[in-house]
């Protein structure tokens, strides 16, 4: 008989409050396959496993904490081989009520292993499977693009998808960064232009992520490339067609301040340099295609598929603002000069809508300007509830870049905690905004009025003096908080990772697997995984790059068992098929056959089969049902 | 002090952030400047006090409730104020009970002077009269609330 | 249809319940008016006792048995409000409250009517307890169904300054009440708008006490316009005289 010996830990003695062990060992021995039964303290502890002397032959049960780390020490310490982890910790102890609950559950979940262990070797891995040393970065922001670029340098090929028709992100559209006001186009300027000439990275543009299959080291990925009609080989970036051009449209990258031509390029360091059409706004004139000297147009341009094999996903696709139409006291889109700080980016940045110079929509220079923080973040509702992390050493920034533009203009910041822990945050930007005189109001304004000369009027409650005030300003900027970006959702699920109850991408562990998600293979990086700031996404694209390079290194890719169909057993009645989530099983001639590579052992076909065809080594109908009735005693 | 005011009915006063949103659009903070739901909950939040204000100044506009972006419902927590301060021996305004007197004499809560009366009686408005048996269903009501 | 007038109306406003009845003829809606009700006991006067608003208004909901039109919004409110916490309580399904200035605009609109213009400028006075918390009536920062009322009505809404501010009629304290009523009469009067027009009882009694100008509940302009005759409904002759059309 194939007796077992059970090992019970009492986690570093922690356990022991929470289990009866002397009762569970009792209880235990009355079962006949257990041939010994050992209490150690701490089965993770090298000395306790090499203590224990175990030989070869003996059919372990470990009864402990989560396998994750304990499978990983057992192995390498011990020569027997464990059939069985039994989870008395996370799945029992930390989650009944009393020791005499946690007992009695713990000695069914042992009787119900030792019962099945009977039938049942320790688990099998796939070994050997290859790996694609090609990777994707889906988003062209400074996270993307930095991730893009470090892989790419260590020798690896890269596909940087990206939805716009240039890659760049937000940090192209700011005019300055904190905390030293460096231009913000003039350091990614650089990294956009390396990443468009370095030979490993391949960018496309103007497409989107419709599918995906397979597996780490293998993914077969459906891309969409949306029509430009513009032919990106022909077209050397002139500009002669956007000068014929007789329809205006908005324009995203000004947010919509100063509109440009239906064929236009997104901006002046656009990379690709290109020009594209937006359908949308074109009449079909013609008249771009009369002075092109390239023939580059062709208005019959339709969407193209690609399906591209990548070994690692990165997902960068970076977030959205707040609505700041959600807060109508704050009357954004009804009231002249209420603006938000993207649009207060791109009307101070010299290269926008008004070259620099902060206009009021009469074309008078704001003298007076407020900030208002917290807009759409630290909410029950609609914003997000955390923090938005960048917004208040922006509006610090926002500010002293007024006062940099006119040394007699004034600045209110209206804030509810000032968050200014980066570095060179605290003396490169507050002490000297508080040097420059910029006045700060620890109040959240409940509503902006209108003034009947035309200002605007900002009511507060100042809440550390408790005194109820009304400030007349030119200006009110919100600074708005990050919301998951509206396709967000949407792609998560086509990728099979997760997303937190924000809405932002889900990482597999906040510590331990910071910028892995749950599914092996596709890691994060961004302000798609939560609020970040340029540096903070910089640095996640480079330890994701990391992440890839060192798969990339790895001989192959080792995954658990994956489900076969017995060809005797199986009736060809296809009802596993649609079970399947990763598709992975096809027909084979009258009957069905498992695809290896996109078998991902989660053994939901097994009990669609109705003659029990399907086995996941030794995880099938059969050990399920010696488990069940070992837990039930009968 | 924090479940006893939940208990009647007060939202969630610990998501507070203390932004004043609440103070700057209550319209009677416009016009008294001490009395600020802000501090009202502050009071009770971080000090652990129950507040001076008086309770039964609050307009009951919930503009308070529409403005606070952690949606703690500051007038739910005045509504449990006026509760608690009863409970602990404070009178509450003596027109409380008055109003609440005439619907037990008429089941309305307002009486109806002479000049009224004649004035519905020419414009053919019927007559303003509760039924026995309503008007002691309501007394019951009411007695039986404590009134 | 239930016709629930309150307590104001009928005992300080007669001319508005005759107004109200003038406009149900007109329009020929026909409703029913249990005698029995109760004062709808709202929450502002009966914070002390939840249980005996709930109770009132239970004994109430059993006289009602068709939607009930009210007049006062805090009517509205309260009947609403404790009729939602019924329906989950005891599992029944209660009776739609409707407030007037929406049965007026569903009607109007219902029945394709528009009236003569009238040229009268109305500043609204916004009820607080039918804006918030939103129960689906009205939009509660730009409020427009009362105004587009007036509009059909022949009359010409105007926009105010602190027009979303409350009236202040609810509070307990005479002198902080009234600071707050002259707040809002000021903001009124600067409108330039030849009257204020409101469809709450709280709002029209505290406005009332304050305010040069003439204040009217909405049923009084809407029989003005239907052809009732304007004495009976409280609407006097220096009003009349700024019309266009009287």
């Amino acid at each position: 008989m194939r007796r077992v010996t059970v090992l019970l830990c009492t986690c570093g003695s922690t356990l022991l409050e929470k289990i009866d062990f002397n009762k569970v060992s009792k209880e235990l021995y009355k079962n006949p396959l257990v041939k010994k039964i050992e209490i150690v303290d701490g089965l993770c502890k090298a000395n306790t496993v090499k203590s224990l002397s175990l030989d070869a032959n003996e059919r372990i049960i470990a009864a402990a904490c989560s396998s994750r780390l304990l499978e990983a020490v057992l192995k390498n310490l011990s020569n027997a081989k464990v059939i069985e982890f039994v989870n008395i910790r996370e799945q029992c102890a930390w989650v009944c009520d009393d020791k005499e609950d946690a007992s009695s559950k713990t000695i069914r979940l042992l009787n119900g292993s030792i019962n099945r262990a009977v039938r049942s070797n320790p688990p099998q891995y796939s070994d050997g499977l290859k790996i694609v040393r090609e990777a994707m970065v889906i988003g062209g922001g400074i996270a993307g693009v930095r991730c893009a670029l470090d892989i790419a340098n260590a020798g690896y090929r890269v596909y940087l998808i990206e939805k716009e028709p240039s890659i760049g992100g937000i940090m192209a559209q700011l005019d300055k960064t904190f905390p030293t006001l460096d231009c913000s186009i003039c350091i990614e300027g650089p990294l956009l232009s390396e990443a468009g000439r370095n030979k490993n990275i391949t960018i496309i543009p103007n497409s989107e992520v419709v599918g995906v299959k397979g597996r780490v080291g293998d993914f077969r990925v459906l891309v969409k490339v949306n029509p430009t009609y513009v032919d990106p080989e022909k077209c050397n970036g002139c500009g002669e067609c956007a000068n014929v051009c007789p329809v205006y449209q908005p324009n995203k990258y000004d947010v919509d301040l100063k509109p440009v031509k239906a064929i236009y390029c997104p901006f002046a360091q656009a990379v690709p340099l290109k020009y594209v059409i937006n359908k949308e706004y074109c009449i079909e004139c013609g008249l771009c295609m009369s002075v092109c000297t390239r023939a580059a147009i062709n208005l019959e341009d339709k969407p193209k598929m690609l399906e591209l094999n990548v070994g690692a996903i990165v997902v960068a696709v970076g977030s959205d603002l707040f609505d700041p139409r959600l807060k109508p006291e704050y009357h954004y889109g009804e009231y002249d000069n209420v603006i938000t700080n993207m649009e207060f980016e791109r009307i101070i940045c010299a290269s926008g809508p008004t070259g620099g110079v902060l206009l009021r929509k009469d074309g008078k220079p704001a003298k007076r300007v407020a900030f208002i923080q917290c807009v759409g973040s630290r909410e029950s509702g609609p914003g997000i509830g955390e923090c938005s992390y960048y917004c208040c050493a922006a509006s610090m920034k926002e500010a002293r870049l007024i006062l940099e533009h006119d040394k007699d203009a004034k600045v209110f910041i209206f804030y509810n905690e000032l968050r200014a822990f980066g570095k060179g945050w605290e003396d490169l930007l507050y002490r000297r905004c508080l040097e420059d005189g910029i006045v700060f109001i620890r109040s959240r304004p409940s509503e902006i009025k209108r003034s009947p000369n035309g200002n605007l009027i900002v009511v507060y409650e100042d809440t550390l003096t408790g005194k109820r005030s009304e400030l007349e300003v030119d200006m009110v900027v919100l600074a708005l908080g990050f919301k998951p970006s509206e396709k967000l959702a949407k792609l998560a699920a086509t990728l099979g990772v997760s997303v937190d109850d924000q809405g932002f991408i889900e990482e597999a562990h906040s510590k331990a697997k910071p910028l892995e998600t749950r599914v092996r293979g596709i890691y994060v990086a961004g302000t798609c995984h939560g609020p970040r700031d340029i540096v903070e996404s910089a640095v996640e694209g480079s330890a994701a790059a990391a992440l890839v390079i060192s798969l990339f290194r790895s001989g192959s890719v080792k995954l658990p068992e994956t489900a076969v169909v017995l060809e005797s057993k199986c009736t060809g009645c296809g009802r596993c098929m649609p079970v399947c989530q990763y598709d992975a099983i096809v027909r084979d001639g009258e009957k069905v056959r498992v695809l290896e590579s996109l078998c991902n052992g989660c053994g939901a076909c097994i009990s669609s089969c109705p003659q029990e065809a399907i086995v996941l080594g030794d995880w099938g109908i059969e050990q399920l049902a010696l488990q069940i009735s070992g837990m039930l005693g009968d | 002090m924090i479940s006893r005011l939940k208990e009647k009915g007060a939202g969630d006063l610990l998501k507070c952030i203390q932004c004043g949103s609440c103070t700057s659009s209550c319209i009677v903070n416009a016009v008294n400047e001490y009395f600020n739901p802000r501090r009202i909950i502050g009071s009770i939040v971080r000090f652990n006090r129950l507040p001076d204000q008086d309770p039964w100044l609050c307009s009951s506009c919930s503009i308070c409730v529409e403005r606070c972006p952690q949606r703690v419902n500051p007038l739910s927590v005045i509504m449990a104020l006026r509760m608690i301060k009863y409970e602990n021996g404070d009178a509450p305004p003596s027109r409380v009970f008055e109003l609440i007197e005439q619907i037990k004499k008429t089941g309305l809560a307002f009486p109806l002077s002479n000049e009224a009366y004649e004035k519905r009686r020419s414009l053919g408005l019927p007559e303003l009269e509760m039924d026995e048996e309503s008007l002691k269903e309501v007394k019951k009501i009411l007695s039986e609330a404590g009134f | 249809m239930t016709l629930y007038l309150g307590c104001l109306i009928r005992t300080l406003y007669p001319e508005v319940e005759k107004a109200v009845y003038e406009v149900l003829g007109r329009i020929g809606v026909v409703f029913e008016e249990p005698k029995g009700a109760s004062c709808c006991a709202p929450l502002g006067l009966f914070s002390l006792s939840k249980n005996a608003w709930l109770r009132l208004n239970e004994r109430n909901m059993r006289l009602f048995q068709s939607t009930v039109l009210t007049v006062c919004d805090d009517c509205f409110a309260s009947l609403s409000d404790a009729f939602k916490i019924l329906s989950e309580k005891n599992n029944v399904r209660v009776p739609e409250v409707k407030p007037f200035g929406k049965f007026m605009l569903e009607k109007l609109e219902e029945k394709g009517l528009r009236f003569s213009f009238k040229g009268l400028r109305c500043a609204v006075q916004h009820s607080c307890h039918l804006l918030r918390p939103a129960r689906n009536v009205d939009n509660a920062e730009n409020p427009m169904v009362v105004k587009n009322v007036l509009e059909k009505l022949g009359y010409i809404p105007v926009s105010y300054v602190s027009e979303l501010d409350c009236c202040g009629g609810l509070v307990f304290e005479e002198k902080m009440r009234n600071a707050i009523a002259r707040r809002k009469a000021e903001a009124l009067e600067k409108s330039g708008a030849d009257c204020v027009v409101t469809t709450c009882s709280h709002c029209m009694r505290q406005l009332k006490s304050v305010s040069r100008l003439p204040v009217l509940h909405l049923a009084q302009l809407s029989a003005l316009s239907m052809g009732a005759n304007p004495e009976e409904i409280g609407i006097s002759e220096i009003l009349l005289r700024r019309m266009v059309n009287p």
